[in-house]
């Protein structure tokens, strides 16, 4: 059985330093980092990257090769593991190293997408939205990279690998769907509900021809626990149903075993109801410190709005895991195991059993440096420790 | 009443276009997106690896693009590309909000949804009163050499889109805010700027999900808007324009802009100017100036209105690529009325 509040990360990381330097030219202090992370974490392969002999990856001065290229991303996915695993967390990947970013990498298997150019999403995060201009399905490339990127971080850890995706419901919404639209006004539905339409067989286009095959070939691998990140899931009132529908036709066909995870940020989660008592899966990964007090972390002045929607979970008796986010991932500030204890408890108390609590950030850590990231890190597993000992775990 | 109708509309937008009237000319409405280029150095800004001069700087590049493509607008504008959103800059340089002097950066609030977009804004803290000395608003805009537009979120959006831990209501709140606004224009109109352009995104969201009920001090908040030496109006992205336009009517602004995309089969009636949003800023189509011209006939042949108006997007362009939202401004500048 599964211990009590589990902990566990959402998905991406920053680049370690090197990596992002690597193009321009890495001066003694960029490597010494290298090195010091390295120790830190107890990555071997850190002798890789440099050496007494100089003769490692970063102290190269002329072009890399493709194939030493490729393995610079695998020991900065290393490092990645290595982190989470020190900071204490029960499951792990590969901090999306390999990856460029959430919805690019994924539309970048997708056929029938053409990249339309860069757009802003917040501060410093931008993605390449993506033109439908044929209907959606995956390329073989695309299930074969999943299976790769899993199986390596399977390889290179003993914790319980967490694979990540993109979901069907946010992948539509931030594409311009000018195909389908274009065959709703083909069969005349324009002006009675034809943007409604496009939009309903994208996302379940989405779901049985992108999200659903790469689910199973990680199902099939071996995964005990497959992740869909939905950002995008409460961005249109009204389409709480369609969301259901095509999370579940994005876990169909995956064995009882798996543990079926959605990821949910940034949204009025609330909206979601009733529909999404309908939906298979089995846990939900929630933002909600985002909507704390900035000076003090204290669960009571968390807006109740936002925790509402873990009284809905009860109230529709849905019996899903739910991941509460306890770290802020837009701010430095570092909140204290102790704070992350009373959080986890808050969330256990509504929802009337610890058992269904797991604990991680609120989204992904890509927006903070690495020693921010890593510091908040270890500060909730400390918190979530505590909070076992209270709860008697 | 002063007020045209129907088609005479049009027949007089035409007529008046050589004396002065008719067709104003084109605006952006809000916030503009950034190129690529952009887009790496503020990555790389962020994580340490390029300066914050480096980052201006790109930003001056694509906002002169973006006002090279301006010729012949009513109100040129820069984008506002370097706003990180539409509050912050307002909350990091009026008096009365809470900073986050910890976080690592100019952080005030929670990372909200703006909206249905995959696009987040910091939800503004107000903590103390709201005011200014009346330079704060001009620090954050460029200087401009043409007449230019400032956008700003509009008293109600304002007043409803912020944490409040300070007003007793937010009616007090949207006024002062609005003071605020008003006692920013003589510096405003110092560094070129002559129209304020107020976006109340918030109205149409609204109508869309529960119905939208305006409090009774609505139409006195944006008349306290009103800056004396400006153009000021008020823009209602994705909203019902016949539903609209009633709000903003009885206030002293100069023109009210209208979502001319967005299905109504309500009548526009209003004696004062418009502002035709007829350019989709969230598809990545580009209209042409016919296009948008066939637009605009289709508002001024059956509203009843001043008889002049300007064009622009229904919203920001921000949700389309910088290369698109060039094209898009570009085809703004060929509109020469309907």
């Amino acid at each position: 059985m599964e211990r009590l509040f589990i902990t566990q990360e959402i998905g991406s990381l920053q680049r370690p330093l090197w990596r992002q330097r690597l193009g321009a030219g890495l001066d003694k202090a960029t490597i010494a980092s290298a090195m010091l992370w390295g120790e830190r974490l107890g990555v071997k392969e850190r002798e890789e990257l440099a050496n007494s002999k100089g003769s490692g990856l970063l102290q190269r001065d002329g072009e890399l090769s493709q194939e030493e290229k490729d393995r610079l991303i695998e020991i900065s996915a290393i490092y990645a593991i290595r982190m989470f695993e020190v900071a204490g967390l029960d499951r792990v990947f590969n901090g999306e190293q390999p990856r460029t970013e959430m919805y690019d990498f994924l539309a970048r298997y997708v056929k029938g997408l053409r990249t339309a150019g860069v757009l802003n999403s917040f501060d410093a995060n931008y993605f390449r939205k993506g033109i439908a201009e044929s209907r959606v399905s995956i390329m073989d490339a695309g299930k074969s990279f999943f299976a790769g990127e899993f199986g390596f971080v399977r390889r290179n850890t003993e914790r319980i690998a967490k694979p990540c995706l993109t979901g069907p419901y946010t992948m539509a919404d931030w594409s311009y769907l000018e195909y389908y639209e274009a065959e709703q006004e083909d069969r005349s539905a324009r002006g009675s509900g034809a943007a409604g339409k496009a939009r309903r067989s994208a996302v379940l286009d989405f779901a049985s021809d992108v999200l659903n095959p790469a689910v199973r070939e990680l199902a099939g691998r071996g995964a005990q626990v497959v992740q869909i990140d939905e950002p995008a899931a409460a961005t249109n009132e009204g389409e709480s149903g369609l969301f259901t529908e095509a999370i579940n036709a994005s876990f169909k066909g995956v064995p009882a075993g798996v543990e079926k995870a959605v990821h949910l940020c940034y949204s009025d989660y609330s909206s979601l109801f009733p529909e999404l008592a309908d939906c298979v899966a089995d846990s939900y990964l929630i933002e909600f410190t985002n909507h704390a007090s900035p000076t003090n972390f204290k669960p009571e002045q968390v807006d109740a709005g936002t925790f509402k929607a873990l009284q809905l979970f009860r109230e529709y008796n849905m019996k899903a895991r739910i991941g509460v986010g306890v770290i802020d991932i837009h701010s430095d500030l570092i909140e204290t195991p102790q704070v992350v204890r009373d959080r986890i408890l808050y969330a256990a108390k509504i929802l009337g059993d610890p058992a269904l609590v797991q604990v991680n950030p609120d989204c992904g850590l890509r927006t903070r440096r690495w020693n921010v990231a890593f510091a908040k890190l270890c500060s909730m597993t400390e918190g979530a420790a505590l909070a076992r000992g209270e709860a008697g775990g | 009443m002063g007020r045209k109708s129907g088609a005479k509309v049009s027949s007089k937008a035409r007529d008046g276009a050589a004396a002065g009237t008719g067709f104003l000319g084109a605006m952006l409405t809000g916030i503009a997106s950034r190129s690529a280029a952009t887009a790496k150095v503020h990555r790389l800004y962020r994580d340490g690896n390029a300066s914050e001069s480096d980052f201006e700087a790109a930003i001056r590049r694509d906002s002169e693009e973006l006002l090279s493509n301006q010729s012949g607008f009513a109100y040129a504008s820069s984008g506002q590309l370097d706003w990180l959103d539409l509050f912050r800059p307002i909350a990091r340089s009026l008096r009365g909000f809470a900073a986050r002097p910890s976080s690592g950066e100019d952080a005030v609030g929670p990372v909200t949804r703006w909206f249905r977009t995959n696009t987040f804004y910091r939800k503004p803290l107000v903590s103390g009163r709201i005011g200014c000395s009346g330079g704060e608003l001009a620090d954050v805009v460029p200087m401009s050499d043409r007449p230019a537009v400032i956008f700003l979120p509009a008293p109600y959006s304002f007043s409803r889109m912020v944490e409040n831990s300070f007003y007793g209501t937010t009616e007090e709140l949207a006024m002062d805010y609005s003071m605020a606004v008003a006692k920013s224009a003589p510096l405003l109109l110092g560094k070129g700027y002559r129209c304020i352009l107020l976006l109340d995104h918030l109205v149409g969201y609204e109508q869309s999900r529960k119905g939208f009920s305006a409090p009774d001090w609505y139409s006195k908040a944006l008349s306290n808007a009103k800056s004396a030496g400006m153009r000021t109006g008020v823009h209602y992205p994705y909203a019902d324009a016949g539903r609209v336009v009633g709000l903003a009517d009885p206030s002293s602004l100069d023109f009210i802009g209208i979502d001319a995309i967005f299905d109504s089969d309500a009548k526009i009636d209003t004696s004062k100017d418009l502002l035709i949003g007829a350019v989709d800023g969230a598809r990545v189509g580009v209209e042409t100036a016919k296009s948008i011209e066939a637009s605009i006939r289709r508002v001024t042949c059956k509203a009843d209105f001043s008889g002049n108006y300007y064009v622009g997007p229904r919203d920001r362009l921000y949700d389309v690529p910088f290369e698109t939202a060039l094209q898009k401004v570009m085809a703004l500048s060929k509109v020469r009325g309907a």
